[in-house]
């Protein structure tokens, strides 16, 4: 079977190549998968990204907080081994990846500032997803990676894996949403991909068809 | 298997070969050599457009009926010596007083004289994919110098060329009318195996050895442009890089790449 098949030209990524790709972008721009309050993030960099803290009647200047997110680790269908506890089904993928949850634990009396204590967790986070693109012409566009669900085993009571498993999917997916890879990546630069099929998600490999 | 696999049927290679021959531009070469019995010094560019591409096993890319076109441009030295009689008027002597002896000699003239044309190229070319300095390049090479077939439009070349060297020398004083006559005699003497013998020693330099670039980028690839103080460039280095011809139930160029963070 050819790699075009119906169309002229094909392009395919392997599941090595979308690693790297992660890696290059999230070690740039570490901001995408590293945020904070001013405790943690004094401002925002290209390393992380200021956000505000929590507000909390009477707790002196908010929650200080931190999320960080260890360079995801995509496994493309069909599944690289055994350790994923969701193994990615045909077209989709899965996403490994430590975060690490800080907080500080702020103690006060009365109306002085008192002392911060940060504390820190770190949780072993697996999601499923699936490659979606962004078509904007003859050439131009690209793929973002969207997570579907994630999963914290071992996370006991259960109400409470719910509830984190909910906010790293919301923290996941948001992060992995500003990670895009255009479509001239694909082919390293050799030509300007007119989309007509994919992108699929088989073999180990993002696959993508068209014309030029 | 290859981190980056790109892939492109007979359509798409045609097309990345159009691209090839756009960017190679305008060739040009000068130099002196003979056209039939004459001396001439030219200058001459060369480009290249269409033809198509025919992927071949094992590596072999077949371009047919790539157009070659060429322009020319001749400054002709003819040298009247060469064909006109030799004649001196002797030494007359009248009364003791002697004139001396006197010999004619012809003048050469220079005519300037350009032509446009085209020759089609048929030829098997290889892949050759290779770090050059800070760039990844893919290029088809040339295997061989095919035999040049340059058409029937020689014949028009020589009318053309004998018309400009009937006006030049018409302008000769005295003898132009006639030396014009001899025109046909100087074509001739040319000849359309002489002209097509020098179009061949002066185009197969642009075909001997040539190479259409259709893959050029830099080792450090760009992934995504700096977008702001805190989105800096991501970059990727590209490690290797090859090409080949696969044959399966399509002819297909295949390029492979690995890259690194």
């Amino acid at each position: 079977m050819s790699l075009t098949q119906a169309h002229h030209v094909f392009a395919g990524v392997s599941e090595g190549a979308i690693n790297t790709l992660l890696k290059a972008l999230c070690t740039v721009r570490g901001h995408y998968i590293n945020y904070g309050s001013s405790s943690f993030v004094p401002a925002t960099t290209a390393a992380a990204t200021n956000m505000g803290p929590i507000p909390f009647p009477g707790v002196p200047g908010g929650i200080q907080w931190a999320v960080s997110l260890s360079i995801p680790i995509l496994d493309l269908f069909p599944p690289s081994g055994g350790l994923s506890p969701l193994p990615p089904a045909p077209n989709t993928f899965n996403v490994h990846t430590q975060a690490t949850i800080q907080i500080g634990c702020a103690t006060w009396q009365g109306n002085d500032r008192g002392q911060m204590t940060p504390l820190k967790t770190v949780l072993d986070v697996w999601a499923l997803g699936e490659i979606v693109s962004t078509y904007s012409g003859p050439g131009t566009g690209f793929v973002s990676l969207k997570v579907d669900k994630v999963l914290l085993p071992g996370i006991s009571p259960n109400s409470l894996e719910h509830v984190l498993e909910c906010l790293l999917r919301m923290v996941l997916a948001a992060a992995l949403q500003n990670v895009t890879l255009p479509f001239h990546t694909f082919s390293l630069g050799a030509f300007r991909l007119i989309l007509e099929q994919g992108p699929e998600i088989a073999d180990n490999q993002v696959k993508v068809w068209g014309s030029i | 298997m290859s981190d980056i696999i790109a892939a492109a049927d007979q359509t798409a290679t045609t097309t990345l070969l159009h691209d090839g021959e756009t960017a190679l531009g305008t060739s040009t070469k000068a130099g002196g050599g003979s056209f039939g019995p004459f001396g001439v010094s030219y200058s001459v560019s060369a480009t290249f457009s269409g033809g198509t591409v025919n992927l071949k096993p094992p590596n072999i890319i077949e371009i047919a009926d790539c157009n070659l076109h060429y322009s020319v441009s001749l400054s002709f030295s003819l040298d009247l010596n060469s064909f006109l009689p030799h004649f001196c008027l002797p030494q007359v002597c009248i009364f003791g007083i002697c004139t001396p002896k006197i010999c004619i000699s012809w003048p050469t003239i220079t005519v300037p004289f350009s032509f446009s044309d085209n020759v089609k190229i048929t030829a098997d070319f290889t892949l050759d994919a290779h770090l050059s300095g800070a760039n990844w390049l893919i290029d088809v090479v040339i295997v061989g110098v095919p035999t040049l077939q340059f058409g029937p439009a020689t014949a028009g070349i020589l009318a053309a060329l004998g018309a400009a060297l009937s006006l030049a020398l018409l302008g000769i004083p005295f003898i132009g009318p006639f030396l014009a006559g001899a025109v046909a005699l100087i074509v001739a003497a040319i000849g359309v195996a002489g002209l097509t013998g020098f179009l061949g020693t002066i185009i197969t330099p642009f075909v001997s050895g040539l190479r259409f670039n259709i893959y050029k980028q830099p080792k450090v690839f760009q992934v995504l442009p700096a977008a702001g103080p805190v989105d800096p460039e991501v970059d990727i280095q590209i490690t290797a890089l090859g090409a080949t011809v696969q044959v399966t139930d399509k002819n297909e160029l295949v390029i492979a790449g690995d890259i690194a963070a």
